[in-house]
């Protein structure tokens, strides 16, 4: 049984359609890249699959039960969510943050367990943030809390980790631990669709990349296959240049915007 | 499309994935916690002991400190003695008093703290949307048909109905409105027009029941806000209701610390928010509907508590909503005692303005004021 089940689902705000027909399916440990161009619809389909929105047409499911049969808590059992814009004003320390990735776990009235304080010192530890735990959200830098946001959605401990583009705001050091940390929590059999616009480190580190592209799903297959220097060009509008690394994966190289010349 | 191809990019875990901190420094934090969050309960309880006890010893008439033990003492025992002045002042006029005083004022303090998390935004306060204006409304327009003297609990059962409709109205239009961020706003938007339109039609009922000097004193009186001559009947219609409503608030407060992530990551972990944000406008309407029903509209102190408390304390609410109710409780007895003594007639109304302004001031310069209260 897969993760997550998406079958031939429409959806638009009010008139305008921003998804038609998208049909996919995630299996257990894998990590899946979820790219296209600005208003493909990459955040609404994350929203989709959390139920935030209900598909004008289709249906998506979690682990075997339709959306629309689980409550909001059922649903943070089974999928967690690190939004884009997530806030920077959070008035809580690091730690009580994360610790709030606990919640659908614990009764409305019960106290935290040692399981719960566990997996948020994992959460903690993974996002390399254990220093930052007793700091006040506020106080940290773009980065750091970024990585705390993370840190929220991992110590959910989930099986579907849903993140909207996690390391946009990331140096390059932290964008690459970031994405080391998605592939060691996909080989721990958790399954990750990580919405990337950066698509070299996409084709570099993922199993698998949903393409979006005008509302449809243009491609979904290894980076190999979806990252070709034609679909670079039909859907970014980009010339780029791929070559294949010893092991098959390619390496891409973007150039130059299609109609300019440097 | 499988995870066959892992094999080049699976490096062995960063060297940040796995070292657990130690547990000594884990329970030294927690220890460290609790022990901030019981000194401040602590605190809040014995000045709630000591505001109680001032409350009960300050007036116009003098009664010593044993007299008014001994009043309580012989009260609490059964055995009343109705031709003993004393006793009479401060079971029967004393006592109520500070009782509806410390409801309505931890009413107003939590209610506060409620819409802050709610709406993320440091100026909500119990009159954002529109509830104690409505209140206010509802109880002017019965002291104006004079059915204020017909029995006790008339005047707050009209302040609360005006509540509860202005509560339900804000729903009702905003709901016709965008969901989520937009839903938000707009709740907030409605609210501030219906304040308005409350607060202008209470100014038109004032404005008429001046023809007759007694009906429009009272009005003016009222919207003064005070505990003057609040009895038994008083707390016995207020307090129920505000201990519903605060006891909802206080069960959603790890809901309210998730909405401090924002909305959608609050969805992520698993919070309801549209059924949540429901609930806790109407428990605020609630206990809103009942303080402003019994001791009348009453400044500052939903915008001012909330914030000493969060500079206090940090943010989260399940800590905060008991304290809210015991910080204000204290704040508007306190005040109602200033107010006494600086003059018969002075509404605490008055007072809770003119000091907390002043403070709340004082805090801002001192440091950043907010949702983000540290």
């Amino acid at each position: 049984m897969s993760l997550a089940e998406v079958s031939h689902v429409t959806f638009g705000y009010r008139a305008a359609p921003v998804l038609r027909d998208v049909s996919f399916a995630i299996g257990a440990g894998e990590l899946v890249a979820l790219c296209g161009p600005n208003g493909a619809g990459k955040s609404t389909l994350l929203r989709l699959l959390l139920g935030l929105h209900a598909p004008s047409a289709g249906q998506v499911t979690l682990a075997g039960a339709p959306l629309s049969t689980l409550s909001r808590r059922q649903i943070a059992r089974r999928a967690a969510l690190l939004p884009q814009d997530a806030p920077a004003d959070v008035p809580l320390s690091v730690r009580e943050a994360v610790s709030l990735g606990r919640l659908p776990h614990l009764g409305r009235l019960q106290p935290e367990t040692a399981a719960d304080a566990d997996a948020v010192a994992r959460a903690l530890a993974a996002t390399d943030t254990t220093a930052l735990a007793e700091r006040p959200v506020t106080e940290l830098s773009g980065g750091e809390r970024h990585r705390v946001h993370l840190a929220r959605a991992l110590a959910q401990e989930a099986p579907l980790l849903l993140l909207d583009e996690p390391i946009a705001g990331l140096d390059i050091a932290h964008q690459l631990a970031a994405m080391d940390l998605l592939r060691v929590t996909a080989s721990e059999g958790r399954s990750v669709v990580v919405a990337l616009h950066d698509l070299a480190l996409a084709a570099r580190r993922c199993d698998r990349v949903l393409l979006l592209a005008g509302g449809t799903l243009a491609a979904d297959a290894r980076p190999a296959e979806v990252f070709t220097r034609e679909t670079l060009a039909r859907v970014f509008g980009v010339e780029a240049d791929v070559r294949m690394d010893p092991t098959g994966r390619p390496i891409v190289d973007i150039l130059e915007t299609i109609g300019r010349t440097p | 499309m499988s995870s066959a191809t892992a094999g080049p990019d699976t490096r062995a875990a960063p060297d940040n994935a796995s070292p657990k901190p130690t547990p000594s420094r884990r329970s030294r934090w927690r220890s460290r916690s609790r022990l901030r969050v019981v000194t401040s309960f602590a605190l809040v309880l014995l000045a709630a002991g000591v505001a109680v006890v001032v409350g009960l010893l300050v007036g116009p008439a003098p009664i010593s400190v044993s007299e008014t033990v001994g009043a309580l003492a012989r009260r609490l025992a059964g055995k009343v003695n109705p031709l003993d002045w004393r006793e009479t002042v401060v079971v029967g006029v004393r006592l109520p008093r500070v009782l509806v005083g410390f409801v309505a004022g931890g009413a107003l303090a939590v209610a506060g703290t409620a819409l802050q998390g709610l709406f993320r935004n440091p100026l909500a306060e119990p009159g954002v949307l529109g509830i104690s204006s409505g209140a206010s409304l509802g109880a002017v327009l019965a002291i104006y048909f004079h059915l204020a003297g017909r029995a006790v609990w008339l005047l707050p059962a009209c302040a609360f109905a005006g509540a509860a409709l202005d509560a339900v109205l804000v729903f009702a239009i905003a709901a016709r409105h965008g969901r989520g961020q937009v839903f938000t706003a707009t709740l907030l938007l409605v609210g501030v027009a219906l304040m308005s339109l409350n607060v202008s039609l209470t100014t038109f009922v004032l404005a008429i029941s001046l023809a007759s000097y007694n009906v429009g004193r009272e009005v003016m009186y009222w919207l003064l806000g005070g505990l003057e001559g609040r009895t038994w009947d008083h707390l016995l219609l207020g307090a129920p209701a505000v201990l519903v409503g605060t006891a909802v608030i206080a069960a959603h407060a790890r809901d309210l610390d998730a909405l401090l992530l924002g909305e959608v990551s609050a969805q992520s972990v698993g919070v309801d928010v549209p059924r949540v944000r429901l609930r806790l406008v109407l428990a605020s309407a609630l206990v809103v509907g009942a303080a402003v029903a019994v001791a009348g509209p009453i400044a500052f102190v939903g915008l001012l508590v909330p914030h000493v408390l969060r500079l206090a304390m940090g943010a989260p609410h399940g800590a905060l909503v008991p304290l809210s109710f015991f910080g204000g409780g204290v704040f508007l007895v306190i005040a109602d005692v200033v107010a006494r003594t600086v003059s018969a007639d002075l509404p605490v109304g008055v007072v809770t303005a003119a000091v907390g302004a002043p403070l709340f001031l004082a805090l801002l310069m001192r440091r950043r004021v907010g949702v983000a209260g540290a």
